[in-house]
């Protein structure tokens, strides 16, 4: 520990001194000071059972535009070109962890899990956020119909949550028992669905005329289409070709953001599907995506450190009341749907005294359908904002606590 | 940003398919090997994408990524260098490898700047045609390794030399702060970690070196070489295994710096070309006199692709496409070597 201790002094010693003294560093050297920094908090942070994600996190808002400024906006742009490839990178591990062998022997259970959590969680927080509004008009007076729409994409956006940081967490406390890989599986099946709702939804108040739903349609299963494609590929690279698995794993990773952005198409979802074709259908899969492993804790420094950096600290500020409101009411719900679930499936109280606290965390999907609603309907600007608040506080709070709740899990069903 | 990233994936495409090292074979007499080394064919899709990157500006974007991997293959050079490796060697014969080494360097360094009267291009003449190159390990089955390395040492020294010649001593000492500062960091970071950790360390490492070398004009090639020495000779497990990753790096990313040099091209100065050919055969010459069982020739060395990325800003673009050609010639080339298996 005092190793850690040390470096981070020297890093913060660096960082204070350009700072103070106003010089203006490069990228390369404050992208060094970023990694290094993160790492090192990381480690420190593992040292004192918290999760290694949050001490990347913490370092990238340190030294963001809401830090000591050290990566400004204008670098932080340049970081996005990271920022998507690693995210993609990440998305192939999601897409691993869905075998079909394993999911076989829950699906009963999924699907039970999955369909309560969607249904009760969507509904319970639509009319909450419906009351809410009445109550507290936080975005000005609206009409009946624009307060029910406010209301069911708070509904929608209570729904979406962050498989990535799961993944992340699932590697650092080496929790593969049954109850955290369900929990895996029933954030990225939720997420899907999620999505295809939202596209429907979106589709209905756009209305079809405009081709909205073929649009959105097509962001989701166009996204299949090609994750079946590049994932049809790389079976085929890695039965004939082999070599520089890692370096092919860059380019397809750098492929998929590209071509997901010039066909409308979601990375994410892309990415989900390549690693799913590769795991199931492939007897290489296992040794190519073990190479993603190898890389795996660099690329998790530098997706988390630079969403610490874009992390809008200004929006929370303004907002954070309607935001913890929503993610209090949002975890209770899910605590409650799941032991609902539970007891129906008939499971040990796993899933909802300890598993709860993996729905919390929002992700990018969040955003990016706040983003879609704002675009579309600027009277509903103030969402983004709501939204960001939410995502900023549950990035904070949830990996710290579903940390100890998975090595509680862990501890736990591996006695069984 | 997708203009970029389409160029990355333009070359990134090709490294995948690379072969690796060197391709050879022989002819019918066995006395005779044609040697092409494959990685070349970077430099003409850097020259065919030129136009493009200029045109998008993104020029500076490469450069910022070459100066870093000259820094990684700078410090991967440095890492091989560990004091139980060297100390197999008989001193005599590493004393008289870094003396033959030397005079070879300072005579062509010499020579070079009464030519050009260019001290830049002088230094970068001399480590071009006067270091030796890794074909030579390659192609003997490692007999030579103890003169490659210690050639290799004396011409980091050379270019640290060099590159220090008109420093105070002020800026000497900040240059030693900054080799020892950042080796101590990277001790300090290292510690005992796994090996996956240690990659993060190195790359961290090599970014902070390469952006704070930048940032103050210094030269990261060698100050990352010398980082990379002391870092080696420090205690922490794994040593082998960052080792073999650097080395396993090493083809990519030297591919990686033959596509930005490519992106550079334009018309050859004639003169530079009767220039740098006439250098090539005095260092043939002269290299006899550390690995005298090479009959004829032996291709410009690859440091020089290091130095000359490191520099591209100072050397003008018709005499950098001049030393592609000369670099190119010497890597297709038909050679009269022994062959010793």
């Amino acid at each position: 520990m005092i190793r850690e201790i040390i470096g981070l002094v020297i890093i913060i010693s660096i960082n204070l001194y350009i700072h103070l003294a106003g010089i203006e560093m490069n990228l390369l050297f404050d992208l060094g000071l970023l990694i290094s920094g993160a790492f090192l908090l990381g480690e420190l942070f593992h040292r004192i059972k918290l999760p290694k994600v949050s001490g990347y996190l913490i370092v990238g808002i340190l030294m963001g535009p809401f830090g000591s400024n050290a990566i400004d906006i204008r670098m932080a742009e340049d970081l996005q070109f990271i920022d998507m490839i690693t995210l993609t990178i990440i998305a192939f591990i999601v897409g691993r962890e869905l075998s079909i062998k394993r999911l076989k022997k829950d699906i009963k259970a999924i699907f039970i899990y999955t369909s309560t959590v969607i249904i009760v969680t969507f509904i319970a927080i639509t009319l909450f956020s419906f009351w809410l509004y009445q109550v507290n008009p936080f975005m000005g007076p609206q009409s009946f119909r624009n307060t029910l729409i406010i209301a069911m994409i708070f509904g929608f956006m209570a729904l979406a949550k962050s498989p990535l940081t799961t993944v992340a967490l699932l590697k650092e406390t080496g929790a593969y028992t049954r109850t955290p890989l369900l929990i895996l599986s029933i954030t990225v099946l939720k997420d899907i669905i999620v999505l295809i709702c939202f596209a429907a939804f979106m589709a209905l108040l756009k209305g079809s005329g405009n081709g909205g739903m073929a649009k959105t349609s097509w962001e989701i299963f166009g996204s299949f289409l090609i994750g079946g494609g590049a994932g049809a590929l790389s079976l085929l690279y890695l039965k004939f070709i082999r070599r520089q698995k890692l370096l092919m794993l860059l380019v397809l990773a750098i492929l998929i953001t590209i071509i997901s952005k010039a066909l409308h198409v979601d990375n994410l979802l892309v990415a989900i599907t390549v690693g799913f074709i590769i795991e199931n259908f492939s007897d290489l899969g296992e040794e190519f995506l073990d190479d993603i492993e190898k890389i795996a804790t660099f690329i998790y420094i530098l997706f988390f450190a630079i969403r610490g950096i874009n992390l809008d600290l200004n929006a929370v500020r303004n907002t954070w009341l309607i935001a913890v409101i929503l993610i209090v009411m949002r975890t209770i719900i899910t605590y409650y749907t799941l032991m609902v679930a539970s007891k129906i499936q008939k499971d040990p109280p796993n899933i909802y005294k300890y598993g709860w606290s993996g729905f919390i965390n929002q992700s990018g999907v969040t955003l990016a359908m706040a983003l879609i609603i704002s675009n579309t309907f600027p009277q509903f600007d103030a969402l983004v904002a709501i939204c960001i608040s939410m995502i900023v506080i549950t990035d904070i709070v949830a990996p710290p606590i579903f940390k100890r709740h998975l090595l509680k899990i862990k501890k736990l069903e591996e006695e069984i | 940003m997708i203009t970029k990233l389409s160029l990355l994936i333009s070359f990134i495409l090709f490294l995948s398919f690379l072969e690796n090292r060197f391709k050879y074979f022989w002819v019918k007499d066995r006395r005779i090997l044609f040697l092409l080394r494959t990685k070349i064919h970077f430099i003409f899709i850097g020259f065919l994408l030129s136009a493009f990157v200029f045109r998008e500006g993104l020029f500076p974007f490469f450069r910022d990524i070459s100066y870093t991997i000259v820094t990684l293959l700078g410090f991967t050079f440095g890492f091989q260098l560990r004091e139980k490796f060297i100390k197999r060697f008989v001193f005599s014969s590493i004393l008289g490898t870094l003396i033959k080494s030397a005079a070879i360097l300072v005579v062509i360094y010499f020579l070079a700047l009464l030519l050009t009267g260019d001290s830049v291009l002088a230094a970068f003449t001399a480590v071009a045609f006067g270091s030796v190159s890794y074909f030579l390990i390659f192609i003997t089955k490692n007999r030579f390794i103890p003169d490659y390395i210690f050639n290799l040492l004396t011409t980091f020294l050379f270019i640290f030399a060099v590159e220090n010649l008109n420093s105070s001593i002020l800026d000497i000492a900040i240059t030693l702060m900054i080799i020892f500062g950042f080796s101590f960091l990277f001790f300090f970071l290292a510690g005992r970690r796994k090996n996956v950790e240690l990659y993060i360390v190195v790359i961290a490492v090599i970014l902070l070196v390469s952006g704070f070398t930048k940032q103050l004009g210094l030269a990261g090639l060698s100050i990352s070489f010398f980082i990379g020495m002391i870092a080696t000779n420090m205690e922490f497990p794994s040593k082998k295994a960052i080792e073999n990753t650097l080395i396993e790096m090493e083809t990519p990313l030297f591919a990686f710096l033959l596509f930005s040099l490519g992106l550079v091209i334009t018309m050859p100065d004639p003169l530079m070309l009767g220039f740098f050919f006439g250098m090539w055969i005095l260092g043939i010459l002269l290299g006899k006199l550390i690995h005298i069982d090479l009959r004829n020739h032996i291709p410009v060395s690859q440091i020089s692709i290091l130095f000359l990325t490191g520099s591209i800003m100072e050397i003008s673009r018709p005499v950098i496409t001049s030393f592609l050609i000369t670099y190119t010639i010497s890597n297709i080339a038909v050679l009269g070597v022994k062959r010793n298996d």
